[in-house]
């Protein structure tokens, strides 16, 4: 197994502009509670399947956990896929972010996020797969990235595009090989065999893992390749700032798994980790603006110095630190589907 | 490196070890239930192996793998091939008088993980193609001055020094990223150790198409290092650190650069890097699964073949035969001033 380290000239407001996330979070909490609160299911923990739980802290309506065996963080009771399906669909903030903030930040996330995203994505199957055909790209933000593996490679493997909101993430866009055919989780051994099953954005929203797991390992040919990423619940901004933390909001992320959480999931459904990073290049940046934003707050002391008293340079290195192992809440991950 | 070969064929289900050869172990050391043997002749007559690994010092390395192949045995040796290029000459004659036999040498670095991945990178061509090579490869050569006394720097024994010893890994990795070398310029030098070979060597080459590579191999690194750069078109790879059984190499790592592209006039110069850390050395078992795949499936060896042992040895005979010339004489010849 390896493990990814990033340096890259990247800060959080070129692709995360804060006055319109703000909103974006706003619209989002209110449309929560207005369409995912109701016909919740209890759930155990979606990492080690644990049902020793503890609650964290409430968020929009709903009620975060933390798995007693493997410290997973996740929303329980929870929405359904249906549900979540016809939310990410036509949710008023769904709709705010494809109006606003897409296109304000489109262009540095092609070349920031999707652009290194589709080489490393080329570079692992040439490694791993060379001879990939076919792939599912289960997640969601796919539009950005086959544009961009498209570009690095005419002749890139046929591409089935199955989230609930395909056909509007590629409203009047036609990429050759690429099929746009939103599928729920239960369909999707349906369009099997494939090489790979990409999994970007969205373990960490997924309403039942274990069903997407179960398909990925049905779907996927012996040997394919599972590629996707997440928010995990070990990572550092998630542990410092927990109830505060920006980036721990329901439904986008149901799942904050931590990394023992994710390895005993992705090992309960017969996956072997080929790379298992945490490349994420927000943390350190993420602590810092929230600390300075709430200086009442009874931060740990280390962490409070740290903020008050160093600069860029040292969130740097400590970003760097927390990648190097795997201690950033963003993780990248490279499953192979054993036999 | 026989301790290494015996685990990894008692580790692999394809493989049954039938005995070991050892003339300064005893019984006793062995361990039960393993038959044992002082002379290698006796061992394969006895024990009619289908593969022998040598695990020899150079000077005994070509007459074992001749004699393991006129017995009708597959060869897996330890590298150098050998100590001269007459040696790696004299198998691969007796490769030739049994076709059916595979022959392969112990090139495993070229299995290490991140040695796998720049070349899966490199290989994908979407970096260009490659320009150029620079690798160091050295080590301290031991606490105190027993390192003088080993066998790897007694010329009788191992035929050359670091260069022979360790070097040759890199210069094989060398001809794995760009193929073979019509230039080759050395300098040797004995600059610490009492040794009558060398503990520095540098050598730089060329290939036809203009690729250059630059070799420091070396036995006075107080800092034991591996680090192989890779200069691309459109990037560069940086393998530093090398999984080992002691750690000393450092953290295997792949460094991934590419150059600025459109929409990051910034990265000019600084570009992006991916670092990616290995956890685990599988080098010494895929090797070996690539023998027996090739024994079980007739194919043949492709993979530190015993041409991939000529020609590494050339280069380092091309390196050893320039360090016997006269200085004067070398400058001389190639139209220099000195």
């Amino acid at each position: 197994m390896k493990t990814v380290v990033l340096d890259r000239d990247l800060v959080e407001m070129e692709v995360k502009p804060h006055h319109l996330l703000a909103e974006y979070r706003r619209l989002l909490a209110q449309g929560v509670e207005e369409r995912l609160c109701r016909q919740l299911a209890e759930c155990p923990c979606p990492g080690c399947r644990g049902d020793r739980h503890t609650p964290a802290f409430p968020r929009s309506g709903l009620e975060y956990r933390q798995c007693l065996d493997c410290h997973s963080l996740f929303v329980s009771p929870r929405p359904s896929e249906e549900a979540l399906s016809s939310f990410y669909r036509d949710a008023e903030a769904i709709h705010y972010w494809r109006r606003e903030i897409l296109p304000a930040t489109r262009e540095a996330r092609r070349t920031k996020l999707f652009r290194p995203r589709a080489q490393w994505l080329l570079d692992v199957v040439d490694e791993y797969r060379p001879e990939a055909r076919r792939a599912l790209a289960a997640g969601y933000h796919n539009d950005l990235l086959l544009e961009e593996l498209h570009h690095l490679e005419q002749e890139l493997f046929e591409v089935v595009v199955t989230n609930a909101a395909a056909d509007i993430e590629f409203a009047g866009q036609q990429l050759p090989g690429v099929r746009i055919q939103p599928t729920p989780l239960a369909g999707l051994t349906a369009l099997g065999p494939v090489d790979l099953f990409m999994a970007f954005d969205i373990l960490d929203r997924c309403a039942d893992l274990e069903a997407l797991f179960a398909a990925a390992r049905t779907v996927l040919a012996p040997g394919g390749l599972l590629l996707g990423t997440t928010t995990l619940g070990s990572g550092f901004d998630v542990q410092v700032l927990w109830d505060r933390a920006p980036g721990v909001y329901p439904p986008e992320r149901l799942n904050l798994l931590t990394v023992e959480g994710l390895s005993a999931l992705f090992a309960r459904h017969g996956f072997e980790a080929l790379e298992f990073s945490t490349p994420g290049m927000f943390d350190a940046e993420e602590v810092q603006r929230i600390v300075r934003e709430h200086p009442e707050a009874n931060w740990p002391r280390f962490i409070r110095y740290m903020v008050e008293n160093r600069g860029e340079e040292t969130l740097g290195a400590l970003q760097e630190f927390l990648q190097r192992f795997r201690l950033s809440s963003f993780a990248r991950l490279v499953l192979r589907r054993l036999q | 490196m026989g301790q290494i070969r015996r685990r990894v064929v008692e580790e692999l289900p394809d493989l049954e070890l039938a005995g070991v050869c050892d003339q300064f172990l005893g019984a006793g050391q062995i361990g039960p239930g393993c038959p044992y043997y002082q002379d290698y002749r006796v061992a394969i007559t006895q024990v009619r192996p289908q593969v022998v690994f040598v695990c020899t010092p150079n000077r005994f390395s070509p007459d074992v793998c001749i004699h393991a192949l006129e017995q009708g045995c597959h060869v897996f040796c330890e590298k150098p091939p050998g100590r001269t290029l007459d040696d790696v000459r004299r198998i691969i004659a007796a490769e030739q008088a049994h076709p059916g036999l595979k022959v392969m040498f112990g090139f495993n670095h070229r299995h290490h993980p991140a040695i796998l991945e720049a070349r899966s990178i490199a290989e994908a061509g979407r970096m260009g193609r490659v320009l150029w090579l620079r690798g160091v490869y050295g080590k301290s050569g031991g606490a105190g001055r027993s390192f003088e006394q080993s066998w790897r720097n007694d010329p009788a024994l191992s035929g050359g020094g670091i260069l022979l010893d360790q070097g040759i890994h890199m210069l094989d990795l060398f001809r794995l990223f760009c193929g073979d070398f019509s230039e080759v310029h050395g300098l040797l030098s004995t600059c610490y150790w009492n040794i009558p070979v060398e503990d520095n060597a540098f050598v730089v080459l060329r290939t036809p198409s203009g690729q250059s590579a630059q070799l420091h191999s070396s036995a006075t690194l107080w800092k034991h290092t591996f680090q192989l750069d890779i200069g691309l078109e459109e990037g560069y790879l940086s393998v530093q650190g090398l999984l080992s059984k002691s750690g000393s190499y450092g953290r295997e790592t792949l460094v991934v650069g590419r150059k600025s592209s459109r929409g990051q006039p910034a990265a000019v110069g600084n570009p992006r890097e991916e670092v990616v850390y290995f956890d685990q050395d599988l080098s010494w078992e895929l090797q070996v699964q690539e023998l027996v795949r090739c024994i079980r499936e007739d194919l043949p060896v492709t993979d530190s073949s015993t041409q991939d042992a000529l020609k590494v040895m050339e280069i380092i005979d091309t390196v050893y035969r320039q360090a016997q010339v006269p200085r004067e004489a070398r400058i001389t010849a190639a139209g220099g001033k000195g």
